[in-house]
């Protein structure tokens, strides 16, 4: 078996680890470590829309910024956190296995997510900054190497990290996938796994699917950047100096297509394991079986099938024939019936739940709200008609930041706080994780809900300066500075989360192993969970996942009432 | 402990089982994205031919050449495996080597790297495609080298090989014959 080959060496044990756990914790800190670039870059946009004057970056590093920024929170951030960090962590103990299905894969999905991290960083620093293009690429910026200064070696840098990227996440979801599938323990049938479970498999299927076409693009797009070739760059494009460039016959909107068969899916790869984190934490805290499992399981297969079919809604304006349109507005209103299970089940589940108002809980009541009234925007931009007015404006801005930035970043830090005994065997500070919460959720909510408002104004996003502009509403403009002043303290607040993490990894409260009383199988383990997650027999699986009877709580491996402890 | 509760599927099994069964899932998963993968080109073509400067070229003979030498190492990667001699997997080695040798003869006698590959998109998608194929084999090439060295079993690259090779003859038809 392999448990019994314990890493000894400190190489094998914490660096070049095959270890989920490890791994996963690998995972997680790089993701944070991101994060926290990832939000000094938000902070100076915040800080350059605020006071245009002052002029703290120029127009092109503005536009790297906003590129770099959206990049490294997508992809570099929750892609890494909640997928590959959890997923990790959470999957063999879920399903009962004492590690994943190809275990040096793992290790080396996490060591070809290195160097992409660090190209992504290293392209601040060539010769004309990060890529510029926005996290989307489209061309002719990103496709044409003199169109703007991040046009040159930043955004190959970016498509070549991008490209390790897509390599090492599908090396994670082929994991996944196959141990979820393959690696059950005994008595654990699908119907049988927890809800986070499911949320990544669907996640990987997603991956798996989706991130292909990606690399296609980017593969056309590298041969149009060094090679002269046409796949994206259509006929007389004029340039200053040289004149009009001989590429024919291409099409960017071919780009957009491609990227978003991607794109859009890819919100969903964040947004379901956000979900799935909320539901494990709202069984544990509300001490009841959430509700609706199967119609959750079925919404969540649902979800995922009308995710890939979606694309065209994020290209509205793009010209495209008015029935396309409607195809497209048609089939992306249809995902609010399969999401408006799963949201009412999370409400449901709330229902005569017995609820313990801990930090963990803070963050999943969070993640609720924030689905809901993200989603409420997602209605106005799903349908063409009143997307043409919302199209590239803060309303946009204020909606994915709503959905796929506050939903995923309160599942991440709900995620964190408690799983934490489970993988450090110590209890964070409730304290410190409260006042995290209400110091994360409030300037949270109100900066993104005022920039709805903004859009709804008519400012514009990704622009430089837009005092500039005669037609933006006055009082949507005011509303700038107020903005910046919620993302400084939003960026403040995390340190106490940074100092709780800290603090409770030497001084927190040792936890016992089943600290908060939950039922599914990690936390029949150790904790810390060793090395094979359990010290003698992986358990066998007798119980559904949320076994919250009236007659008592039962963890999944329990036979009948008698081996209850 | 009643039935329902076992439903986990072949129960137990053993380590060795499992380790093959689970070869099956991740291979088919990962064909599954290669799949995609060809599909999105596919896309990409079909629209992108649409477009006025489309100057469609003929397939070079040696193609046809390199196609049979696919063919012919699914063949003997098969008796490989029905026979269990390991020779056989040095054989479809050798073919397969052959075939990227006939590719790259392929594109060079089309312009190769240079101006062609720019003016003529037809032959940008020809590029692209048999490359990207090319690297995938490349893939299935590694893992005869290491299966034969190897003392285990035949494992996954059987399964890559024959799917590689009709992914050549996809592209084939799509490139050309379509």
């Amino acid at each position: 078996m392999s448990h019994s080959h314990e890493p000894t060496t400190f190489l094998s044990k914490y660096v070049f680890s095959f270890d989920h756990k490890v791994i996963g914790i690998q995972y997680l800190i790089t993701a944070l470590f991101m994060a926290v670039i990832g939000g000094l870059l938000a902070l100076t946009i915040r800080y350059q829309l605020a006071w245009p004057s002052e002029n703290v970056v120029s127009a092109e590093s503005y536009l790297s910024l906003v590129t770099m920024h959206g990049t490294i929170m997508v992809f570099f951030v929750i892609s890494m956190g909640l997928v590959s960090g959890f997923g990790n962590l959470l999957i063999p103990l879920h399903v009962g296995a004492r590690d994943m299905a190809y275990p040096f894969l793992n290790m080396l999905s996490y060591w070809v997510m290195v160097p992409a991290c660090l190209l992504m960083i290293g392209s601040f620093f060539v010769e004309g900054g990060a890529a510029a293009a926005g996290w989307t690429a489209y061309p002719p910026l990103s496709a044409l190497k003199d169109a703007v200064p991040g046009s040159g070696m930043g955004q190959t840098l970016w498509l070549l990290a991008m490209a390790l990227f897509i390599v090492s996440f599908t090396m994670g979801s082929l994991n996944y996938l196959t141990t979820i599938l393959n690696e059950r323990t005994r008595g654990m049938s699908m119907m049988k796994l927890p809800l986070l479970t499911w949320t990544f498999l669907i996640s990987a299927i997603i991956g798996i699917l989706a991130f292909p076409a990606l690399t296609a693009a980017a593969v056309m797009l590298l041969f149009d950047r060094h090679a002269g070739t046409s796949f994206f760059l259509p006929a007389g494009m004029y340039f200053e100096g040289t004149g009009v460039l001989p590429n024919m016959g291409g099409t960017p909107l071919l780009f957009q297509h491609l990227f978003w068969f991607l794109g859009h899916p890819e919100v969903y790869v964040l947004v379901l394991p956000a979900l799935g984190i909320t539901f494990e934490i709202i069984a544990a805290f509300g001490r009841r079986s959430p509700f609706g499992y199967r119609t959750t399981v079925y919404s969540l297969l649902c979800v995922a099938f009308l995710s890939m079919i979606v694309w065209g809604h994020h290209m509205f304006t793009s010209g495209m024939d008015p029935r396309i349109g409607e195809y497209f507005s048609i089939v992306t209103v249809m995902i609010t019936v399969p999401f408006s299970v799963i949201g009412l089940n999370l409400i449901g589940s709330l229902w005569q739940a017995r609820i313990r108002a801990e930090t963990p809980m803070l963050f999943a009541l969070g993640v609720i709200s924030a689905m809901g009234m993200g989603g409420l925007g997602g209605l106005y931009l799903g349908t063409a008609t009143s997307d043409m007015y919302f199209h590239d404006s803060y309303f946009v801005v204020g909606h994915f930041h709503l959905t796929i930035g506050t939903v995923t970043f309160l599942a991440l830090f709900g995620g964190i706080y408690h799983w934490f005994p489970k993988f450090i065997g110590r209890k964070t500070n409730e304290l410190l994780g409260k006042t995290h919460f209400w110091l994360t959720i409030i300037p949270m909510f109100a900066m993104f809900l005022l920039m709805h408002l903004q859009g709804m104004g008519g400012i514009h996003r990704r622009y430089y300066d837009v005092t500039q502009y005669s037609y933006p509403n006055a009082s949507a403009m005011a509303l700038m500075p107020w903005i910046s002043y919620l993302a400084f303290a939003l960026f403040a607040g995390q340190l106490v989360f940074a100092f709780n993490v800290i603090w409770s990894i030497f001084r927190g409260e040792k936890s016992s192993e089943n600290p908060w009383g939950a039922t599914t199988l990690e936390w029949t383990a150790p904790s810390p969970a060793p090395h094979g997650n359990w010290p003698d027999k992986v358990p066998v699986v007798h119980r559904d996942p949320y076994d919250y009877g009236s007659d008592g709580v039962w963890a999944q491996n329990v036979e009948n009432a008698e081996g209850q402890a | 402990m009643t039935a329902e509760s076992l439903s986990r599927p072949v129960d137990p099994l053993s380590e060795a089982e499992l380790k093959e069964s689970s070869r099956k899932v991740g291979l088919l998963a990962f064909l599954s994205s290669v799949v995609m993968l060809f599909a999105t080109f596919t896309a990409a073509f079909l629209v992108r031919r649409t477009g006025t400067d489309w100057k469609p070229l003929e397939m070079p003979e040696i193609m046809w050449i390199s196609t049979w030498l696919l063919i012919g190492s699914s063949v003997t990667i098969e008796i490989s495996r029905v026979t269990g001699r390991k020779m056989g997997l040095l054989v479809t080695l050798g073919l397969g080597l052959a075939f990227l040798f006939c590719q790259v003869k392929a594109l060079s006698e089309m312009g190769g790297f240079s101006g062609a590959l720019a003016e003529n998109p037809h032959f940008s998608f020809i590029f692209v495609l048999l490359l990207v194929h090319a690297l995938h084999l490349l893939g299935g090439i590694g893992g005869l080298f290491l299966t034969s060295l190897s003392s285990s079993r035949f494992g996954w690259v059987v399964t890559y090989w024959h799917f590689m090779g009709l992914v050549w003859i996809y592209v084939l038809v799509l490139l050309f014959l379509s």
